[in-house]
């Protein structure tokens, strides 16, 4: 049942802009979680949602880790899927054409092994006219080779977002790890480089064990861990960067209904991903999204810009 | 497909540790197809995290409800077996390929392992309609693990037991049973296909045999589940690749069992 507390008014103004990038409303899937759009566009219209973001890409296809990639724990999951993906040219040829029928802006996530792949795939992104932006995973804790060396240390993550800088006009967003002692110094380093935003979190670095038979449940022993789990983890991340840099952030991290996303954008974010929310709740993207207007309007928000990085602490400079 | 609550019209142990529940859901008793499934929210808000996958037992069409029978094995199943007639659950469904029945098929041999039987139900109801000969080849650890023998009975085709025990049918695994109905190797088998779900080391004897014979063969495989729609690919199995997949050149070639499955032919898989 939606509850309209006042419909006569106007509803609330959901738009924001990311870099450059207008988007109806703040809410997006978070890459990995939404595949390339498909299999979720059966279920919801897409043309509702404030971007797309897809599965990371790279420059080859990758076939992935062997099973079991994924397991629950409490509160969560933890998944070493291990960066399956199609490579650039099949995106391109097979999964394009469909994103590309949607008003939704794309935003393709992408990685690589190496600087010279990072620069390739964001080259060859860039050509494409139905992009609207990249996001840059410097973070992904699965596949040895898969980017965990540059976003764990402020300088390579400088080289790297620097390089990548110098080959794409698109709006480049870097998708940041937590998994490091201080996020601010890497996300200082990555504005500094030309990122136009930052997307936090990525998954936490996590295992499990079962007992009885002595192994790892995951067949790659670690995995990422995402899901309510490690939502005050991220928003405390969103915060603290919020506070450091001028760019633009995207809140990432156990985001479930309209209520954590709001939290996010008092935190200091600018719009929100969901990930593992949409396998629970497979139309929770536009619950949220009608939840985030119902609150605004009961409050008397008109916009929710107004609510971006307003936390009620003294030494706020935003309030 | 859709995402739904729907209302438990009942919920019985049937066998130690095994339940049934039947739930309304006119959605899916009009489009569901042997082999598909449906993730389960089990306990609600206060259950685990993710849905869990079950499969369609069996379709009961002019109540537009459907039945699934599982196996309490974690707090997931636990959950669902706690609940009562008139409480409401959230599923997504049908998912999946679902088996296939050829046009042409005139027999068929259904081959289940303990509760590997719960999508064979509904299959082996599907195939009697057609009016193909069908035999059924049921075995489980011991008698007590023997599911859905009746309704299997009621169908009307042959049934043969088999128990690891000997508690009840033949001593011994339910591929024995298999190999000896096919005759020596070599022996003339017209055109039969073998369906089979179980735990897996069941299914790759199964399926050893099947390849053995020349006869077709639909596996029915689990895995853990995230999503259940292919989009997080979570539940990679690993099958061999097809001709005009060579992109993924020296890599192991993964499908996924939501999505691309469960039910796939015995030769795709690495077994
Ligand atoms: C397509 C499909 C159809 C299925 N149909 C049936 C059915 O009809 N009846 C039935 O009794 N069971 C069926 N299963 C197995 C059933 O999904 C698991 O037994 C159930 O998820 C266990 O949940 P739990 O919380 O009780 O156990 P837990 O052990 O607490 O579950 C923990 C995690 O492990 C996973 N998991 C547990 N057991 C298995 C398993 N055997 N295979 C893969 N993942 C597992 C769960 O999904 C969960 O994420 C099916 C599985 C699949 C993939
Ligand atoms: C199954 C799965 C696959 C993921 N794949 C990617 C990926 O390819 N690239 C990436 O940058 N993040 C990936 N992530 C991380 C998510 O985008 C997100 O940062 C993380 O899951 C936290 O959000 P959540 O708690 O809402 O899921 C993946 C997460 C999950 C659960
Ligand atoms: S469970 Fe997500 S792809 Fe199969």
């Amino acid at each position: 049942m939606k509850k309209h507390s006042n419909p006569t008014k106007e509803r609330a103004n959901l738009s924001v802009d990311i870099a450059g990038i207008k988007l109806k409303n703040p809410v997006m899937p978070a890459s990995g979680t939404f595949g390339y759009g498909e299999e979720f566009g059966e279920y919801i219209d897409i043309n509702k949602l404030g971007a797309i973001v897809v599965k990371g890409i790279s420059l080859n296809p990758h076939s992935g880790n062997p099973p079991p990639r994924i397991v629950e724990t409490a509160g969560g999951m933890l998944n070493a899927i291990g960066l399956e993906n199609v490579g650039t040219e099949a995106f391109i040829k097979k999964k394009l054409p469909f994103l590309r029928k949607f008003s939704t802006p794309l935003i393709v996530n992408f990685f690589g092994k190496t600087p010279r792949e990072y620069k390739e795939v964001a080259k060859k992104l860039s050509e494409q006219e139905e992009i609207a932006g990249l996001e840059m995973n410097i973070s992904c804790p699965n596949v040895k080779e898969g980017g965990i060396a540059f976003g764990i240390d402020p300088k390579r993550t400088y080289k790297l977002v620097s390089q990548v800088r110098q080959v794409t006009t698109l709006p480049l967003l870097v998708k940041l790890s937590p998994n490091v002692t201080d996020i601010k110094a890497i996300a200082l380093s990555a504005e500094e480089a030309g990122a136009d935003g930052l997307s936090l979190i990525n998954t936490i670095t996590g295992m499990a064990i079962d007992l009885d038979t002595g192994k790892p449940k995951l067949h790659n022993i670690t995995g990422g861990l995402s899901g309510p789990a490690i939502k005050p983890v991220a928003l405390r991340m969103v915060w603290e960067v919020s506070r450091v840099v001028k760019v633009p952030l995207i809140g990432i991290g156990g985001i479930s209904t309209a209520r954590d996303a709001l939290e996010f954008m008092v935190a200091g974010a600018s719009a929100i991903q969901v990930g593992t929310a949409g396998f629970t709740n497979i139309t929770i993207m536009p619950e949220i999204i009608e939840g985030m207007k119902d609150y605004l309007e009961v409050n008397g928000i008109i916009d929710i810009k107004r609510l971006v990085g307003s936390l009620k602490v003294p030494d706020n400079p935003k309030n | 497909m859709h995402q739904a609550d729907v209302i438990v019209l009942y919920n019985q142990e049937v066998a130690h540790s095994c339940y049934k529940m039947r739930f309304l859901s006119s959605e899916i008793a009009e489009s569901a197809k042997p082999g598909q499934f449906i993730m389960i929210k089990a306990g609600g808000e206060f259950g685990p995290l993710l849905r869990r996958p079950l499969s369609i037992h069996r379709i009961l069409a002019s109540e537009g409800a459907v039945e699934i029978l599982y196996k309490v094995v974690g707090t997931g199943t636990r959950l669902l077996s706690e609940t009562k007639k008139g409480d409401f659950l959230n599923l997504l469904g049908p998912l999946g390929n679902g088996f296939k029945i050829n046009t042409d098929l005139h027999a068929a041999v259904i081959v289940s392992g303990g509760i590997g039987v719960a999508p064979l139900l509904f299959l082996a109801e599907k195939i009697s309609e057609k009016k193909i000969d069908l035999l059924i080849l049921l075995g489980a650890k011991t008698k007590n693990d023997i599911l859905a023998v009746s309704e299997l009975e009621n169908l009307g085709g042959e049934i043969k037991l088999a128990t690891e025990d000997g508690s009840l049918g033949c001593r011994g695994l339910v591929s024995e049973l298999l190999e000896k109905r096919l005759g020596p190797p070599g022996s003339p088998v017209s055109k039969i296909h073998c369906f089979t779900c179980g735990p897996r080391r069941m299914m790759a004897r199964v399926a050893k045999l099947s390849k053995q014979y020349k006869i077709p063969c639909q596996v029915s495989l689990e895995a853990g589940m995230a999503c259940g729609i292919g989009a997080c690919l979570g539940c990679a199995v690993e099958t061999k690749p097809r001709e005009w997949e060579n992109y993924f050149a020296s890599q192991p070639h993964y499908q996924r069992v939501c999505k691309d499955g469960p039910v796939f032919d015995s030769d795709e898989v690495v077994w």
